[in-house]
């Protein structure tokens, strides 16, 4: 701070100027914030906006961005088109892939970090080694391992290998766990508990904003998951909000503003979300490293 | 002596005993785990590399077929084909989505009023599904009454078919992908930037050096680690991933001009159901993914600094 005033006043001369680049500069990065800031809202309110319009106003070229009258009804059509059971079904998958990996991965984390056993390491490195290996390589076996368990179209085969996709999560928990002062679980130990215990008393709530960092970030990964049921489910009743607004489209092509009312639905949960935790969400993001 | 002996014996007892005392605690904490990666991850490896070699439609009896699935793809026109588009794709997004980030993380870390609105509307994409981005962005895109089209007859352009002209509707997908990309790039380049120690911004203003040589100087050396990391993985994700935007915008068309690899690979499996050739595509992925990892890795010590 000191050093900063000696600048300042040592170069009096040319303070004026600096100050006139100063107000420039900063007109500029609002300028450009404001240009990328737009682009990156754009595609939200042209979402919103469409799925607010009447069928006449669909159609009008240029587009108009403030719809009058507000068409709400779309909201309902969409919720109906979709089906409320497909709602229901991304809750329950995502619920089931949140709280499930959740449980593998920490308890497996624990496994690794604390737990002796011939041939931990090794078997850790080949836990790491799979990482590398792209999704598509693992995909069509792991698809065929379903059809073999007679899991095509389930539940079972929609939910249980994606909580196999937990090698990340283990990986990453048994780093954190690692860190763990090594004293407190042994004293613990000492006193008799056991590792149930340390695990649920100690750990997990040593490790909270971990969790709820990689929760967040499963929960989002879950909520916005493809290709696996589009490989797994067959039938209606199993649609998630991906599925159905994938296979929607053909059908509400000329509804433009259902479709686009049903897409605000499906993101509107995780969007409500993320107003309110922003930073739970850029946490996951730096602490997992990745996304999608 | 002797009690030291006997202090130091009950430990010894312990390690030795440790290494067999907590196997029920392993079956317990990590069965479940390892049973999972076992059956969808481990074994499907393996047989993955199996499958390779054969030719197989689920429903038929499998049959051996040597490198007959790799001598196809690499004899196959439609291999190049979507290689060359993925690399199209991946050349069209990585430089620009990174270097687009990395400016406007710049400009998210200044002192600026209304900071936690500004990010959150540059991570918004973050939070949306790839289907939801692209029918969106379909949406923007349409002929008669998109946006897009709107956008660009104010400065004069006629009205494009973006996603249904060969010569366009790559880059109007690379456009999509970097919009989507953004978020999570620029919350690494801001996680990296707040590394970048203050004084030597201070002491780069000491001896008069403007914004751009103290980007130069300072600001860029510091963060190649970031770079060098962020470069690693969207390569890694442009060559595996763009499924859920392409299927959804144009199913790989018009006449396979957007077919990206994967793209090809899932209707290979899931379409054609054939098994054992999508598998050699997969493996054949998983090498270019690994040869481009090791190249980078190695090229790391020419440009990326670490302290």
């Amino acid at each position: 701070m000191g050093a900063l005033q000696l600048t300042r006043s040592s170069r009096a001369g040319i303070w004026g100027s600096q100050r006139f680049q100063g107000i420039a500069g900063r007109t500029l990065t609002y300028l450009f914030l404001v240009v990328g800031g737009a682009t990156m809202l754009v595609p939200f309110i042209y979402m919103l906006s469409t799925g607010l319009k009447s069928g006449p106003q669909v159609f009008l070229f240029p587009p108009v961005w403030i719809p009058s009258p507000l068409q709400w009804s779309n909201f309902s059509d969409a919720w109906t088109t979709i089906g409320a059971r497909t709602f229901a079904n991304t809750v329950f998958f995502s619920a089931c892939i949140v709280f499930g990996q959740g449980l593998v991965t920490t308890m497996g984390g624990y496994g690794f970090a604390r737990l002796k056993f011939p041939w931990r390491e090794q078997l850790f490195l080949a836990y790491l080694g799979t990482m590398m290996i792209p999704s598509q390589v693992t995909m069509i076996p792991a698809y065929i391992v379903v059809v073999k368990l007679g899991w095509q179209n389930s539940y079972e085969g929609l939910i249980i290998p994606i909580l196999a996709s937990g090698a990340f999560g283990t990986f990453l928990f048994r780093q954190f766990f690692k860190q763990i002062p090594e004293e407190l679980p042994e004293a613990a130990l000492m006193d008799g508990a056991t590792h149930l215990t340390i695990y649920a008393r100690l750990f997990l709530p040593l490790s909270k904003p971990a969790l709820v960092a990689y929760g967040v970030i499963t929960l989002l990964n879950a909520w916005n998951m493809f290709v696996w049921p589009l490989i797994i489910v067959q039938s209606q009743q199993l649609w998630v909000l991906t599925l159905a607004l994938s296979i929607l489209q053909g059908d509400l092509g000329s509804q433009m503003n259902v479709m686009m009312a049903g897409v605000t639905l499906s993101i509107l949960p995780l969007l409500i979300l993320y107003i309110f935790g922003q930073r739970l969400f850029v946490e996951g993001v730096t602490m997992t490293g990745i996304k999608g | 002596m002797q009690s030291g002996g006997a202090v130091a014996s009950p430990y010894r007892l312990t390690a030795s005993r440790r290494r067999w005392r907590d196997i029920p605690w392993v079956l317990l904490f990590l069965g479940p785990n390892l049973l999972l990666f076992l059956v969808f991850t481990a074994i499907p490896i393996v047989f993955g590399l199996a499958l390779s070699f054969s030719k197989w439609n689920i429903v038929q009896p499998m049959t051996f077929a040597g490198l007959g699935n790799y001598r196809q793809l690499l004899a196959d026109p439609l291999t190049w084909k979507t290689v060359k588009i993925t690399l199209y794709y991946t050349i069209g997004v990585v430089p620009t989505a990174l270097a687009l980030s990395l400016f406007f993380a710049i400009l998210l870390n200044q002192r600026i009023r209304l900071l936690g609105l500004w990010r959150g509307i540059f991570f918004l994409p973050m939070v949306t599904s790839g289907v939801a981005i692209a029918l969106v962005w379909k949406w923007l895109y349409a002929y008669q009454f998109g946006a897009v089209n709107s956008l660009i007859a104010f400065v004069g352009i006629s009205r494009q078919n973006w996603l249904f002209d060969q010569k366009l509707v790559m880059p109007a997908i690379i456009v999509v992908a970097i919009w989507a990309a953004m978020p999570v790039h620029i919350i690494f380049y801001l996680a990296g930037l707040q590394g970048v120690p203050r004084e030597l911004y201070e002491a780069a203003d000491i001896d008069g050096a403007g914004r751009w040589q103290q980007f130069l100087n300072v600001t860029w050396p510091l963060i190649t680690p970031t770079t060098f990391f962020l470069l690693i993985i969207t390569l890694i994700g442009s060559f595996t991933g763009g499924f859920d935007i392409v299927w959804n915008l144009t199913q790989g068309g018009p006449l396979d001009s957007s077919n990206l690899f994967v793209v090809q690979l899932y209707r290979t499996a899931f379409v054609y159901f054939q098994m054992g050739y999508a598998s050699a595509m997969a493996y054949g992925l998983f090498l270019a993914v690994l040869v481009v990892t090791i190249i980078q890795w190695r090229a790391q010590r020419r440009w990326v600094h670490y302290n």
